[in-house]
């Protein structure tokens, strides 16, 4: 395992630390995308922001990265904070590895800067999600009654 | 690399599963009874109260109601008994809850949710908890226990997955029935599952639809299906003698996407002419009594048979319902039959003999339409469906409370030409649930829904990734409520539709127009639709098939 | 940490044990009262505890079906796992009790191919079986204690079961089996974190009679070398109910009998029970044939219900309105009107 890797696993393993007392195990244990989906979902999305922040900070590719992860836990019941905390879960990783390593071993050094930056990304985000929930539970409710309205709408009273 | 970073300690779980104490919170919890519901079927306790309340205005007595209870039931039940006893907490069930898969909560492992009972059990009702205590996990029945129980068992969906792999098949299902039996019998249950129940007692189904404007509604769709085919499609209602009464979840005439299901039923049955009614009596399939207790379940089903017996129709053909299914299947002859004045049912168009529904005289709308395609009967155009890429939805009573995997399977193969399984720990059997079931699919509860539905929608996505599906197929009410809801959510782009919607637009009949749209009123392009495909694939670098070869 | 109290209380039976046998009285209470006692307990309490389970009735046939139903001609029903009839039902049960089928199901897709993966749930499948079976085989091999003369096929499962003839006093293979699939059953129990926290603290005990069982069991044979003659012997004694007052028995021998004594007592107490318990399973060991042969429901009792002459009294105008057709007379005579 190299470097990169070490603290990718170690990011993961933080998250997933994250999550109510027991849940961790198993999302940071088990492999299988269908038996531990929220696990591979955090596994794939740690791992494509950390390539990023190690290099070209892709404002889509974080996008595209950083949605199912905060998704999820809009609907897990984090608040805005907790949500965004895995991100500032990396800082102490990056400091034990030293500045040097860093840049060495990533690529590009990632300071705090590009934190930040991420971390601004995922209030967007989490509030983006909260905004879509309202409104699916409106269409949902608009669906349950679909054919009513469509009677009225076709045969005035 | 500094070894410190390596040698942090895995996350050691602490902590004891019997601290009872829950939050309730907004978005993932349901509301409780209103008082009029419980008051107009007679259960006990009617009262203003929410589950977020510090007082619940239990009864007085409650504590001895709920012992009493469960003395009572387990001298009823085998099952409740026996579950009760055997388990010996080997774990194997326990990553197999979508609840627990998708929320990580411990207290959802079905092993644990069956605890929160089993504790209560051995301190009250064995030798072990009364002498050992705490090491024999026995604990003592308390309002937070109570809470608990209301939390956890209405965060079950009762879809049978853990019991798929229980060595000994204990099925949380029966210990959540038995839960919620015994919460209703203080008055702790959610008005998502007792408005529809006292709603369908009064009216007949669980939308409180009255006849005059179920009347109505099947009126319009058999208006639209005549429009959409050029034929005069009639829908016959409460017309006595008829050979078959239809019965169906009544969210197949109220909203979408079931409505277009409906549409696909009123179209095969005038195609093959089956002389068949509705009754606006029974005009509901489903049964939330189910997700209450089993004597409301009796009282809700009796009238399936009662209007069966009074319309004098020789047997009944069953829509697409989940938990109607289970019932209908598991139940409905044992509490409501014999079903002697129905005759065993016989296909009137092939003359196959339906041995399976011999006794309770009630077929599987899917077990019709599979014999009706095997035996050529149907003439079929799949590539009006070729706009979609289908996958298949399980749903959990057909497949684990019954075995209904290839008959649905068979006709979408039949009626869509791009058909894709997802991954075979997420169907048949091993089906993950929408999440939703069991009365749990109302909106204050969405963000436990999401959780819950998770490994499905995941399970989706791989399939929407790798294979381009954009069509979910389901068999189930509550999927079809809240399936496009999962969607939206996590695999955005991917639509909700029942097999018989699908079977709908494939269906060639007897003197209609040349079909413009399918049957949620969208342009059929027919061949810019084809060709658009072709140009997909090209771009993808997929080689053609022969038969896009001769397309071109 | 919840394991501590049952091992305790294990280690402190072995103490009593080693000490007590050495005294004449004790000698006598441990080596005949105690295995009566708690054979006694045994047979009784399973057996009350089966005909408590069978008294309780099935009101539902509600089996878990895992496969297709058996429901049109061309299409294959699977037998065993959703089976239609009670001889499939039968088969199924077999295949659970002797085969594990349920835990067997505990697979894993991979990704892209299709290879099954062996997960750490495989493991407990092939664990449980391992101790299981080798368990049965231990148990029938003790029979050749109470036998005489021992019958042939006792000697042939021996031969087989002794077929590594690697030491003296030959190795059983079901000896090394049990034991490691215990370890592995309690380090799981252990390790595991999910099944850690759902452990209860008497689940250990179970674990631990069985492991002090099985280990006393093996030091008898290979590192005290008891007296096999005598021990047999006194066996034969027990079990025609007249036994001979041993003068000296090996205390390792002595706690080799106490501990599976405990555990034989503790079986009608514990989710050991399980062994009964499978057998009476609703959800699996009941023929999916609902719709085609009714089930009986002992207790089954009238409810109150909406009727169609109550609810057409209630929608009775909406009826009429609606130009529905209706029962009742006088509703008639206003459909005239």
């Amino acid at each position: 395992m190299n470097a990169a890797e070490t603290i990718l696993e170690l990011w993961i393993a933080r998250t997933a630390e994250s999550y109510p007392r027991h849940a961790a195990a198993l999302l940071s244990q088990e492999k299988d995308p269908f038996r531990n989906p929220v696990g591979a979902l955090l596994r794939q999305s740690l791992s494509r922001l950390l390539r990023e922040l190690s290099g070209e900070m892709d404002a889509t590719a974080i996008d595209s990265a950083l949605d199912p992860i905060i998704r999820l836990q809009v609907v897990q019941g984090f608040s805005p904070d907790n949500a965004v905390r895995f991100i500032s879960l990396l800082k102490p990783l990056l400091r034990e590895l030293g500045p040097e390593q860093n840049s060495a071993v990533l690529g590009v050094r990632i300071d705090d800067a590009r934190i930040g930056q991420l971390a601004r990304m995922a209030v967007d985000k989490y509030a983006q999600c909260r905004e879509q929930l309202a409104r699916i539970r409106a269409n949902e409710v608009r669906r349950a009654n679909q054919v009513q309205q469509r009677i009225c709408a076709r045969r005035p009273a | 690399m500094p070894q410190q970073l390596l040698s942090i300690e895995p996350h050691n779980p602490e902590g004891d599963w019997r601290d009872a104490k829950v939050e309730f919170r907004k978005g993932t919890m349901c509301y409780a009874a209103a008082p009029k519901n419980l008051t107009y079927l007679g259960l006990p306790n009617p009262r203003p109260w929410q589950p977020f309340d510090a007082d619940w205005k239990l009864p007085p007595n409650w504590k001895q109601t709920i012992l009493d209870g469960m003395k009572e039931r387990l001298q009823k039940y085998r099952s409740f008994r026996l579950f009760m006893e055997i388990c010996v907490r080997c774990g194997a069930c326990a990553d197999k809850c979508h609840f627990y898969i998708g929320s990580g909560d411990p207290k959802n492992m079905p092993v644990l949710r069956a605890e929160l009972m089993r504790s209560v059990y051995r301190r009250y009702f064995t030798l072990t908890g009364r002498v050992l205590g705490s090491l024999a996990g026995a604990r003592e029945l308390t309002e937070d226990v109570i809470k608990e129980w209301f939390y956890y068992f209405y965060q079950c969906t009762e879809c049978r997955r853990c019991s798929v792999f229980c060595p000994y098949g204990i099925d949380t299902a029966e210990i959540t029935m038995m839960g919620r039996e015994l919460l209703d019998l203080i008055g702790c249950n959610i008005n998502w599952v007792m408005e529809p129940a006292a709603n369908c007692f009064r009216t007949g189904n669980h939308l409180g639809v009255q006849p005059h404007a179920f009347q109505d509604s099947l009126q319009f769709a058999g208006d639209e299906a005549s429009e959409i085919t050029g034929l005069p499609i009639d829908v016959p209602i409460n017309r006595k003698g008829a050979e078959v009464l239809f019965v169906m979840p009544s969210a197949d005439y109220f909203g979408t996407p079931h409505y277009y299901t409906l549409l696909g039923y009123l179209m095969l049955f005038h195609e093959i002419g089956l002389d068949y009614t509705l009754s606006t009596f029974a005009s509901e399939g489903g049964n939330f009594g189910l997700f209450s207790s089993h004597e409301l379940t009796k009282r809700l089903n009796a009238k399936i048979y009662e209007e069966a017996k009074r319309l004098r129709v020789k047997w009944i053909l069953g829509g697409e319902c989940g938990h109607m299914w289970r019932v209908f299947h598991q139940y409905m002859g044992t509490m409501n039959g014999p079903a002697d004045f129905l005759e065993p049912p016989v296909s009137p168009i092939t003359g196959t003999r339906f041995e399976n529904a011999r006794s309770t005289r009630a077929v599987h709308i899917c077990e019709f339409t599979a014999d009706l395609i095997y035996h050529g009967k149907l003439r079929l155009n799949p590539s009006r469906n070729d706009h979609w890429n289908v996958t298949y939805h399980d749903s959990c009573n057909p497949s684990r409370a019954m075995g209904l995997l290839e008959e649905p399977r068979h006709i979408l193969k039949s009626v869509c030409r791009k058909f894709y399984e997802m991954p075979e720990n997420t169907i048949r059997e091993q089906t993950f649930c929408c999440g939703s079931g069991a009365g749990l699919g109302t909106d204050e509860n969405l963000e436990m829904r999401l959780r819950g539905g998770f490994p499905r929608a995941n399970a989706v996505k791989y399939v929407r990734e790798k294979h381009g599906v954009n069509l979910l197929a389901c068999i189930c009410a509550i999927d079809k409520a809240t399936l496009p809801t999962l969607m939206e959510y996590w695999v955005p782009g991917v639509e909700v539709a029942g097999v018989h919607e699908l079977l709908g637009n494939a269906l060639v009949m007897t003197g209609e127009k040349e079909r413009i749209t399918d049957l949620r009123g969208e342009d059929l392009r027919g061949d810019d639709l084809r060709g658009e495909d072709l140009r997909d694939k090209n771009l993808r670098g997929e080689p053609l098939t022969n038969e896009d070869a001769a397309h071109e | 940490m919840k394991a501590l109290t049952p091992l305790l209380a294990v280690l402190a039976i072995i103490a009593f044990v080693a000490m007590a046998g050495h005294a004449h009285a004790g000698l006598i209470l441990l080596a005949v009262f105690v295995p009566y006692a708690a054979f006694a307990v045994f047979l009784v309490g399973f057996c009350y505890r089966v005909a408590r389970w069978a008294c309780v009735p099935v009101p539902f046939r509600i089996p878990t079906t895992c496969g297709q139903q058996r429901s049109l001609p061309w299409i294959k029903p699977a037998s065993l796992d959703n089976p239609s009839t009670g001889w499939g039902a039968f088969r199924r049960m077999a295949l659970e009790v002797l085969l594990f089928r349920s835990l067997f199901r505990n697979n894993r897709a991979r990704l892209d191919d299709r290879r099954l993966v062996l997960g750490e749930d495989r493991y407990l499948w092939l664990g449980a079986l391992a101790f299981h079976w080798s368990l049965l085989v231990i148990l029938l091999r003790h029979l050749r204690l109470f036998l005489q003369p021992v019958p042939n096929w006792l000697s042939g499962m021996e031969r087989v079961d002794g077929f590594f003839d690697v030491a003296t006093p030959a190795l059983y293979l079901s000896d090394v089996v049990i034991l490691s699939a215990l370890v592995y059953l309690t380090a799981r129990r252990v390790r595991n974190p999910q099944v850690r926290y759902i452990s209860l603290p008497i689940d250990y005990l179970g674990l631990f009679l069985l492991l002090g069982s099985a280990a006393s069991g093996l030091l008898m044979r290979f590192t005290f070398r008891v007296d096999v003659v005598a021990i047999k012997q006194f066996a034969l004694g027990l079990a025609v109910f007249h036994p001979i007052a041993p003068r000296a028995l090996a205390p390792i021998f002595l706690v080799h009998l106490f501990l599976v004594s405990a555990l034989a007592a503790y079986f009608p107490f514990s989710k050991l029970m399980h062994m009964g318990g499978v057998f009476l399973s609703p959800t699996r060991n009941l023929a999916n044939n609902n719709r085609r042969q009714r089930h009986i429901n002992p207790w089954n009792y009238p409810v109150k219900t909406h009727s169609y002459a109550e609810w057409e009294h209630e929608f009775r105008d909406k009826l009429i309105a609606a130009k529905l057709p209706i029962e009742s007379q006088d509703a008639a005579t206003i459909t005239v009107d």
